[in-house]
């Protein structure tokens, strides 16, 4: 006697071939999204479209991310998540990233300096609490010029979307951002003042 | 001779072929600087020491002189924390790199570049301890390929030690006994800047074959 | 034996006389400080001064030193203080290879008794114990005499050694072993009196425990789970991919792309360490790029520290620049070891690069200072020297020839031999300037005519106590309870358990939450803006100095104990405070609680409190012992206490602070042990000597 699910299989035939095809697609899917993320970066889905090579057209690319979109991914996918940016929506594997860390990759690749600033700026207010120094935005993952972020401040002066934002000096004279829905600017520079000089001084 | 034995082999000739001058000029690609742990420019610190079991690989450049692989080495060795029985010499080359020499500030170690040239068993081929101990007492362990005191044979007379280039084996304070390296690892997994590596064949074989 | 070796080294200089007997005695004071305190106060009767011939010092460890466990290289030496108020109790704090070494030697402790008339060395090699001439090192710089010990003795032996500032007795001096480590207090001055140059050990044997295996489980599950970086800080400098958090504060300051530019053979990369990785962690503390700035990265040769830490908080710097100053171009060391002297600078000449001149001036004044082996105090000495020049005081101390003397432009034009010229001649016992590195109660006594109460009491300087002891840590760290953990030291307190958690980068919630489930609701408030004091704050006060002492006994390093906190958020960043228990247990044999052996601890403070009491002669510490300066009520006068903005001190909530601190102790409202809290410690003998001192 055949083998039942042997002879439908045969007769399914096109489906499986497919759906066999799409789960190779998921894997490499998923590898190029590992790989992106294990070099402390977000992928992009421009990005992702372009690395579509040969076996994963568009149609194919947006059918697995949006199983990522709506948490419900395909078993190849289950590591990766997703992070929507103002520009792009980002992707990355959350078994080797955190969600806080994609964010910020997701707004280092947006490109919008002002939204980055204010967002992190605010989080840390609100969160820790404490102002987020112009050093902070200078460094390993921003790499902003100080000229850059004199820029940005001055230009979120002028900007209602940042009149939360606002700006204090250590007695260093280094500079941090404050955001004033969360701290008062004499509270902000005084947590300032601790961060950059009397932590450092008494340590 | 096992094909994983035979391969192991093979990578091992392969990879001193590659390396018989050291490891200055050679193209390294990168998944083997990976592996190694370095960058290219770093490359040309690092002490590699083929065996028939791994690559034993040491950059003094990493060593940040802490010893805990010396308080490892014997602790899971023989029970007790005791630096002096360590198979892996850290402490006696750390604050001066060896001798204290008239340059000592311009030498290695603690008081000069910083660079820590611990000295580790290689479990050479024709071991000078093994070879030049008068009862035998050191051998080949079959599995591991580590050349291994038996000490209920060791006499004590402290000719593996001499014979060795690096004075590797110590003579235990207590019992007088011979004791040294067993590839054991202990020192490797406790490293915290991974100074130490102990890389297999198998993965030297797959980073060699995978290109840049 | 497990743990502890059992045997104490006694060495008497006067006779050259060697001895060994049981330290079993001790055991209930842990080791370490306990067990030094105890010394003290059994063979040093009160009265002796510290460069008294009567005067001893006793170096000891304990069970967990040397065992292997992360950040037990650490010893403690006990002795009088040279500095402070009344000369009383004090303790100092080694690390490098002392701990690990005195250990294999085979010894808990060594007590030095006695007095050499002519220089010396102690030379232990294991059970070989020789007292030997050291008259050919007798002026040689701590370095010089390292080199010169490790030659004869052999190029593995660990040398203790004192400079300039311990020969010429200078109060604020200090013993030197390895690169930069330190044991300060003034015992460098002792050794000095003693005529002793220096301490050779070299040990074959080691540290037996009773578990081995529970000990190298103990370890992997403290490097994986629970350790941080420097300070415990748990959570990075900056953001990274496997962290929620990230602090500006944080000492954790390895990340992709910053590098140990000047490792030979080319930059290695400190990248990612996350949580899990043991054989990484070594990369995750930066500490001369956290304290110099950016500039240091392409300086930095690696990080080193003492045996046994995989935290590596010592940056190593090699400046070729140093050469022209004749000078060793390498050094290595973390915190305010850094730049001990670069500020009696008020201009920096740059060699290439902008900054590069005061990282210079920073590296050359510690080189020259760990060379002198002269003591900082924590900023003290450097504080007192500006405070001097600054107001015009130099030209009145000094003699017309010794003013003239010394080129004062030198500091203005960023001409750092001006560093030099004075720390040279506060180490000369002939010079004035000397006068300025006694200790700043000695220096309040001695010059208050001219300096008035501003000096002592001046935010210049700093202390947590007019008893001459500086503030590190106080206020400045979860305020009432930062300066409560000073109350039990003669010196400055150096308790670490409360601005490790302040410190930690976690958000203040989450730190919060952590201590509230133990010390109760209140104990904790927002940083720069507290309220006023409670029984939690008293009880987290308490628990911050007995983890100290537990630390400076077992030993342990408290710059980065207890794990009150852990990196990863699968545990709620929450650490685990029994691990030192479990520690002890496993080394020892002996099955011990978090609460037994934190009343161990306890012991060595309600002792060395006593000892303070007899001392100073009077119960009322209160008035003689735990007074704050003015500067610390009055900073900030624009903003009123208890707001948003400020840690200054108020003074009726101080007292209660004192009172409620004191209650915890079971001290009465002198701040003294009665008779009940020294007898429920097994110090009756201590409470009968009070007693019949009318002190009780």
């Amino acid at each position: 006697m055949d083998n039942p699910n042997e002879e439908r299989l045969s007769e399914a035939g096109q489906p499986g071939a497919e759906q066999q095809a799409g789960r190779e697609a998921a894997a490499l899917l998923a590898k190029i999204i590992y790989d992106r993320t294990a070099q402390n970066l977000v992928a992009p889905l421009k990005w992702l479209r372009r690395q579509a090579g040969p076996g994963m057209d568009e149609a194919l690319l947006a059918r697995l991310l949006s199983g990522v979109d709506e948490g419900k991914p395909c078993e190849e996918l289950k590591d990766a998540a997703q992070v929507r940016g103002r520009k792009d929506v980002y992707y990355y594997s959350a078994s080797i990233m955190t969600a806080q860390f994609a964010r910020v990759q997701a707004l280092i690749e947006d490109k919008d300096m002002l939204a980055t600033i204010a967002e992190v700026t605010r989080r840390d207010c609100e969160l820790y609490p404490r102002p987020a120094p112009f050093s902070k935005f200078a460094g390993y993952p921003f790499r902003f010029s100080m000229d850059e972020l004199e820029g940005a401040a001055a230009r979120m002066q002028m900007s209602d979307a940042y009149a939360d934002i606002g700006v204090v000096s250590a007695s260093n004279g280094a500079k941090a951002f404050y955001s004033s829905k969360f701290l008062s600017k004499a509270y902000a520079r005084s947590l300032f003042e601790e961060i950059e000089v009397e932590s450092r001084e008494w340590q | 001779m096992s094909k994983g034995l035979m391969n192991r082999e093979y990578t091992r000739r392969e990879f001193m072929k590659m390396t018989a001058k050291g490891l200055a000029g050679v193209s390294l690609s990168g998944s083997m600087l990976s592996l190694l742990g370095t960058t290219l420019a770093q490359a040309e610190q690092l002490q590699l020491y083929p065996n028939a079991e791994y690559l034993l690989v040491f950059n003094p450049a990493r060593c940040t002189g802490c010893q805990r692989c010396e308080l490892n080495c014997t602790l899971a060795n023989d029970g007790v924390a005791q630096p002096y029985l360590s198979r892996i010499h850290v402490r006696d080359y750390a604050q001066f790199g060896g001798d204290v020499t008239t340059e000592y500030l311009d030498d290695s170690g603690f008081f000069g570049n910083f660079s820590i040239p611990a000295e580790t068993c290689r479990q050479c081929k024709d071991a000078p301890c093994m070879v030049g101990c008068p009862v035998k007492a050191i051998n080949p362990d079959p599995v591991t390929g580590a050349r291994v005191v038996d000490e209920n044979v060791c006499i004590g007379c402290g000719a593996c030690v001499n014979n060795c280039p690096w004075h590797m084996p110590r003579l235990r304070p207590d019992t007088g006994k011979s004791t040294k390296c067993i590839n054991c690892g202990a020192c490797v997994a406790g490293c915290p800047t991974s100074a130490l590596k102990m890389i297999q064949w198998e993965d030297v074989a797959t980073a060699m074959n995978a290109g840049a | 034996m497990n743990g502890w070796t059992g045997k104490l080294l006694r060495v008497n200089l006067t006779t050259r006389e060697t001895g060994v007997e049981s330290s079993e005695k001790y055991f209930g004071y842990v080791g370490g400080k306990g067990m030094a305190t105890r010394i003290l106060y059994d063979e040093v009767p009160a009265g002796v001064k510290p460069y008294d011939p009567e005067s001893k010092v006793v170096m000891a460890v304990g069970p967990n030193s040397g065992s292997s466990a992360p950040c037990s290289g650490r010893t403690t030496l006990c002795f009088l203080s040279t500095f402070t108020k009344g000369n009383a109790v004090v303790d100092a704090h080694i690390g490098g290879d002392v701990a690990t070494q005195l250990k294999a030697c085979g010894y808990d402790a060594l007590i030095i008794e006695g007095a050499s008339d002519v220089p010396v060395y102690i030379n232990v090699k294991d059970d070989k114990v020789t007292v030997e001439d050291a008259a050919a090192l007798w002026g040689m710089t701590t370095t010089e005499t390292t080199a010169a010990l490790c030659d004869k003795e052999g190029t593995g032996t660990t040398v203790m050694s004192i400079g300039k500032a311990g020969e010429n007795m200078i109060n604020l001096s200090c013993v030197i072993t390895g690169v930069a480590h330190c044991a300060g207090g003034g015992v460098g001055a002792i050794f000095g009196s003693k005529k002793l140059k220096a301490i050779c050990l070299y040990g074959k044997g080691g540290t037996q425990v009773a578990d081995p295996k529970r000990v190298l489980a103990l370890n992997n599950y403290v490097m994986s789970d629970l350790m941080g970086s420097n300070n415990n800080h748990v959570v990075p400098n900056t953001p990274q991919s496997f962290s929620e958090y990230d602090s500006p504060r944080s000492r954790w300051t390895g990340h992709p792309g910053l590098t140990w530019g000047a490792a030979p053979g080319g930059p290695v990369d400190t990248g990612e360490s996350a949580p899990g990785q043991p054989t990484l962690m070594g990369y995750r503390c930066q500490k001369a790029v956290f304290d110099h700035g950016m500039i240091a990265e392409k300086y930095t040769t690696k990080m080193i520290g003492c045996t046994s830490c995989p935290v590596r908080c010592y940056g190593a710097v090699s400046l070729p620049q140093l050469k022209k100053f004749g000078r060793n171009t390498t050094h290595a060391n973390t915190c305010l070891g850094n730049n001990p002297y670069g500020g009696l600078m008020k201009a920096y000449t740059d060699f290439e690069e902008e900054g590069d001149g005061k990282l210079t001036a920073s590296v050359y004044s510690a080189i020259l200072a760990d060379d002198l082996g002269l003591w900082d105090n924590y900023g003290e000495l450097k504080a007192t020297l500006n405070y001097f020049m600054d107001n015009g005081y130099m030209e009145k101390i000094l003699k017309p020839e010794e003013y003239a003397e010394i080129d004062w432009s030198k500091r203005e034009s960023g001409d750092i031999t001006f560093i030099a010229d004075i720390l040279t001649r506060v180490c000369d016992k002939n010079h004035t300037l000397s006068t300025l590195a006694q200790g700043a109660y000695f220096v309040d006594k001695q010059y208050h005519d001219l300096i008035g109460d501003d000096y002592i009491n001046s935010a210049a300087l700093t202390l947590w106590s007019t008893i001459g002891a500086k503030r590190h840590h106080g206020n400045e760290c979860a305020a009432q309870v930062g300066m409560l953990t000073n109350v039990v030291y003669n010196r400055d307190g150096m308790c670490h358990t409360i601005v490790n958690i302040t410190g930690s980068g976690l958000p203040y919630h989450l730190q919060r939450n952590i201590v509230e489930e133990r010390f109760g609701k209140g104990c904790l408030d927002m940083p720069k803006n507290y309220t006023p004091m409670n029984e939690a704050k008293a009880r987290f006060a308490k628990f911050g100095v007995v983890r100290q002492a537990l630390h400076d006994s077992f030993t342990l390093c408290n710059w980065v104990w207890p794990m009150t906190f852990s990196p990863r958020k699968e545990r709620g960043y929450k650490g685990d405070l029994s691990v030192e228990s479990q520690y002890f247990s496993a080394i020892t044999g002996k099955e011990t609680s978090e609460e037994e052996l934190d009343f161990m601890a306890e012991r060595g403070i309600q002792l060395a409190r006593a000892m303070t009491v007899k001392t100073y002669g009077t119960r009322d510490m209160r008035h003689e012992h735990d007074v704050i300066p003015e500067y610390a009520y009055s900073t900030e006068p624009d903003v009123p206490v208890f707001t948003e903005g400020t840690v200054k001190m108020e003074k009726e909530d101080w007292q209660l602070a004192l009172s409620m601190f004191y209650k915890e102790f079971g001290w009465d409202e002198n701040g003294a042990p009665t008779r009940e809290t020294l007898e429920k410690f097994d110090l009756k003998d201590v409470a009968d000597d009070l007693e019949a001192s009318g002190l009780l």
